[in-house]
């Protein structure tokens, strides 16, 4: 009988805008559609992991019980938009061990109908006095959005990385976007319209960055033997590392390159295989400069060749390399956490379920979460057969 | 020593520094830029800490020469939050310090067009009130 973990069922909530539901709502409704997804029933589960927002800081337990569920196995690692691609080690070792048998993996947000769309150039607002890490980038007026646009200057210095390559990454995911119904924006976008579109923070413009709205995600985890007789080809999880470099972005040790040169390193060890193997990505886009990064640290072309290989077209519909099939976090859907997400994108693509986006042939899939501000980097590799 | 200005009122929001970072702004507060550095293993780091993070000895403070470079900056040009939102554009930046260490702060007293990385900048300080300081950036004079 085999321990080894595979994903059996997915499901998402409504989005990108959902007025009708709040954070709870969205989990237990994507709950609902990935155990309709699969067969399972809702008392089979009895291992959960969930993360949640600061603005949401007791979303895991409440959404436990909202569930009803009573987990023999649970973890609430926080990590940001990553916190998926950070728990899925755990759940494999408790699947393996038989500390669980079917793990629920979920999360949502009514952030756009809660938050509005001012999350990315807000920030806190603190009633009482400034303390901590904060008192060293508060005060200068740092953002999310300059965070990552520190990043992209340095790109541009050490390598000569270009807006326009930036761009690409955007027009690319749009595509995609196109032909998801659901996605938020779906008008066909070209380099000129993100360069024309407002500065938000040099070099970033406002379409360099993603969409702000609601949504939520929900997959399931359990024994290759129990994932057999369901109602979908179980989807095998190959490789699962996480690793981090600072919280806040004024302690990134280097402004070009991500932690994902290790998550990377260990995920493709793990399965056995190279970036050339794998025929689908699907990456935190929270920003254009977020996927570039992603995109030469985990190997699928050289340090500071991002922009290049952007430009050559393999993230596009038909390229070597599709990335972000369901239009991303870019222009479809990103509701504070998109780690969730990125698996069941990529669980759809292996199934062969993507419709006008499917990737032909599509056997591995890299999903590569991004947490904090280009902090914490998750990386899962899935495939449609066990290697 | 780097200059210390009161003209412009604070208006940046209520700091209530802990133990540790209350020294970082109140050395601004006397002209003075600091930054630790670790007697046992020399690692110089920022912000500071109750260990040093190369060696976990206890490091100590060292005061800087004021001069830096940026590392990386950006030109922000939409904020939502007073009183940052009536201030764009401004220059947000990383300063590389000679003495190891890598801070935020804002580049002034520059046309924001001509912020560049490897520029040299000088350190000054803008009183929050009888006590504390916040460090800032504006370009090297030679």
């Amino acid at each position: 009988m085999s321990r080894e973990p595979v994903i059996v069922g997915i499901g998402l909530s409504d989005y990108p805008k959902a007025p009708h539901l709040d954070s709870l709502m969205h989990i237990s409704q994507a709950t609902q559609r990935a155990l309709e997804d699969c067969g399972l029933a809702l008392s089979d589960i009895d291992g959960f992991a969930c993360a949640t927002m600061p603005t949401d800081p007791e979303l895991h337990v409440e959404a436990i019980e909202h569930l009803g569920l009573t987990p023999r196995w649970l973890n609430t690692t926080y990590t940001g938009g990553s916190a998926a691609q950070f728990q899925i080690p755990d759940a494999i070792a408790a699947i393996r061990e038989g500390r669980a048998e079917a793990i629920l993996f979920a999360y949502g947000s009514d952030f756009l109908s809660r938050y509005g769309r001012t999350l990315g150039t807000g920030g806190l607002t603190v009633e009482d006095g400034l303390s901590g890490p904060l008192l060293y980038e508060q005060p200068y007026g740092s953002t999310i959005a300059t965070c990552y646009a520190l990043a992209a200057t340095r790109h541009m210095a050490e390598y000569g990385t270009r807006p326009e390559q930036l761009a690409e990454i955007a027009v690319g995911v749009r595509e995609f976007a196109s032909m998801n119904p659901n996605a938020m924006y779906r008008e066909p976008l070209t380099v000129d319209d993100v360069l024309a579109s407002p500065m938000i923070a040099d070099p970033l413009h406002l379409l360099d960055c993603c969409v702000v709205s609601d949504g939520g995600a929900a997959f399931i985890i359990t024994t290759e033997e129990r994932g057999k007789d369901l109602q979908q080809s179980p989807i095998h999880i190959l490789g699962a590392a996480g690793a981090n470099s600072h919280w806040h972005i004024h302690s990134m040790p280097n402004f070009s390159t991500t932690a994902g040169t290790a998550s990377s390193t260990e995920a493709y060890q793990q399965a056995g295989v190279q970036p050339e193997d794998i025929d689908t990505i699907q990456f935190y886009d929270s920003f254009t400069i977020t996927a570039l990064l992603l995109l030469e640290d985990h190997g699928f072309c050289g340090k500071g060749e991002g922009g290049g290989f952007v430009e050559e077209g393999h993230l596009r519909k038909g390229g070597s390399l599709p990335m972000n099939t369901d239009g991303g976090s870019l222009s479809s859907c990103h509701s504070g956490m998109r780690g969730t997400m990125l698996i069941t994108e990529a669980v759809r693509q292996l199934r062969g379920h993507g419709g006008d986006s499917q990737v032909p042939d599509c056997e591995l899939a890299l999903a590569a979460g991004c947490g904090g501000l280009l902090s914490y980097i998750g990386t899962t590799i899935l495939g449609r057969d066990r290697r | 020593m780097i200059d210390v200005i009161a003209d412009q009122p604070w208006n940046r929001g209520p700091m209530d520094p802990g133990p540790i970072d209350r020294e970082y702004f109140e050395a601004a507060a006397q002209g003075r830029l600091i930054i630790q550095k670790c007697t046992n293993c020399g690692n110089t780091q920022f912000p500071p800490k109750t260990l040093c993070v190369s060696c976990g000895q206890t490091p100590e403070w060292i005061e800087t020469s004021g001069k830096g470079q940026v590392h990386t900056f950006t030109i922000v040009r939409r904020h939502g939050i007073e009183p940052f939102s009536g201030l764009p554009p401004f220059v947000l930046a990383m300063i590389d310090l000679p003495e190891g260490a890598r801070l935020m702060g804002n580049v002034t007293d520059i046309d924001v067009e001509d912020v560049h990385v490897g520029q040299n900048v000088e350190a000054y300080a803008w009183r929050i009130n009888e006590t504390l300081a916040l460090p800032l950036w504006r370009p090297a004079q030679n």
